[in-house]
């Protein structure tokens, strides 16, 4: 009778852990779209925030569409990619005041993978960037830091600016 | 909240889970006026036994549970000195379904392997039953493919189609299994196990990687299944 007390003690807690695991809901990512990321440095590696308003805009054939609106003290920001193209370019709009604004394009060329993040949470379009590229009007130079672009948020791109120090 | 499928599954599981031990505690009380095994089983050193088994948990699951996958598997488990159980484990495993939800296919069928040992927790004790601790090791390999709706951009506005055909992956996992056993009849056992996976290797996975996996389960890193065993069991042990 003791053995059949114990066993009935084990059924009981596996029930338990087995219901609670049952009833847990897979974790599916709120955002249905990948973000890439890009931080702002200076020449020593240190953060640096834009002095003003930037906007970034993603080009397109038919027209341009703005993906960041006057975000203010940027020194990050996270950027769409294109699921079939194999470079974007995005538009760095600095605005410092109405009549003062600069621009710099950025280049992001990148192969696009289809996944499946699960049949419960849908698919995805991850990305792996093969190279970057800009122009030069504020940004010094572009570091890849990190190519793989998927739900796992990391510092895919290092913007150096030229600082007045 | 729970449905009604979940509800009637977990009816079905817990009548199913009670089984061995109904059995068990029947023949527990009935054993001094109506032994129904006069054979018995071997107990002590030098006792030798054979269980050949089929899991039957692979073909309760689906029957309640839309949307699912099945297996089926055979399992020979050695039982020495009533304490140590050997077992070697082989199913197969499939997936052919579309998700509800986001209407994706998925498509799977493989053969997998398992390897491991069970310990009898109470091997000094004379009772036609058992709790058991034990491992396994498992292995498969096989093809998937996975076919949904095109992915729509939503900053440039094209469509990516999303297909995937037979893309092939492997999968090395480590188990670690509790569970009973019961004789319910001469020489018939039933039983039932719980079981915790992990992953230990899966080389480079492609897209996302796989979402059902043949004798794993669902999930990316340690997932809970479970195994309902009904075995008929062969005495190897010499006569005197």
């Amino acid at each position: 009778m003791r053995c059949f007390r114990d066993v009935t003690r084990l059924l009981i807690a596996l029930l338990v852990v087995g219901s609670v695991v049952a009833c847990s809901s897979e974790d599916c990512p709120i955002n249905n779209t990948v973000l890439g990321k890009m931080v702002f440095r200076n020449v020593y590696g240190d953060l640096v925030s834009i002095n003003g308003a930037l906007t970034v805009s993603a080009v397109r054939q038919q027209g341009d569409t703005i993906v960041i609106n006057r975000k203010a003290n940027a020194s990050e920001v996270l950027f769409p990619m294109s699921y079939t193209h194999e470079t974007d370019t995005l538009v760095f709009s600095y605005i410092f005041d109405e009549s003062y604004v600069l621009y710099d394009s950025i280049y992001v060329t990148h192969v696009n993978t289809p996944v499946l993040v699960s049949v419960d949470c849908g698919t995805a379009m991850y990305h792996t960037i093969t190279s970057v590229g800009s122009t030069h009007h504020l940004i010094d130079t572009l570091l890849l830091n990190s190519p793989d672009v998927d739900y796992d948020e990391r510092e895919n791109i290092q913007v150096i600016y030229r600082t007045a120090d | 909240m729970m449905n009604v499928k979940t509800f009637r599954l977990y009816i079905v599981l817990l009548i199913s889970l009670l089984a061995p031990f109904l059995g068990s505690h029947a023949r527990i009380l009935g054993a001094e006026a109506q032994p129904s095994s006069p054979q018995g089983t071997p107990k002590g050193k030098g006792a030798l036994g054979l269980y050949l088994s089929a899991d039957v948990f692979g073909y309760i699951y689906p029957v309640f549970v839309k949307d699912a996958y099945y297996s089926s598997e055979l399992s020979a488990t050695l039982a020495i000195d009533n304490r140590f159980f050997p077992t070697v484990e082989v199913g197969m495993g499939s997936a052919d379904m579309v998700s509800q939800l986001y209407e994706i296919g998925y498509r799977t069928r493989a053969p997998y392997y398992r390897v491991g040992m069970d310990y009898n927790m109470q091997y000094e004790k004379d009772k036609p039953g058992y709790i058991f601790l034990g491992g396994r090791v498992g292995y498969t390999s096989f093809d998937y493919s996975v076919e949904a709706p095109p992915l729509r951009d939503p900053i440039w506005g094209d469509e990516a189609a999303v297909q995937f055909v037979d893309v092939p992956c492997r999968t090395l996992w480590v188990e670690a299994v509790g569970g009973v056993r019961a004789e319910i009849a001469k020489n018939f056992w039933m039983g039932w196990s719980l079981r915790y996976k992990y992953p230990l290797y899966q080389g480079k996975l492609s897209h996302g990687g796989p979402w059902y996996i043949p004798g794993f389960g669902v999930g990316k890193k340690g997932v809970l299944g479970a195994a309902y065993t009904i075995s008929y069991y062969f005495n190897l042990s010499k006569k005197k």
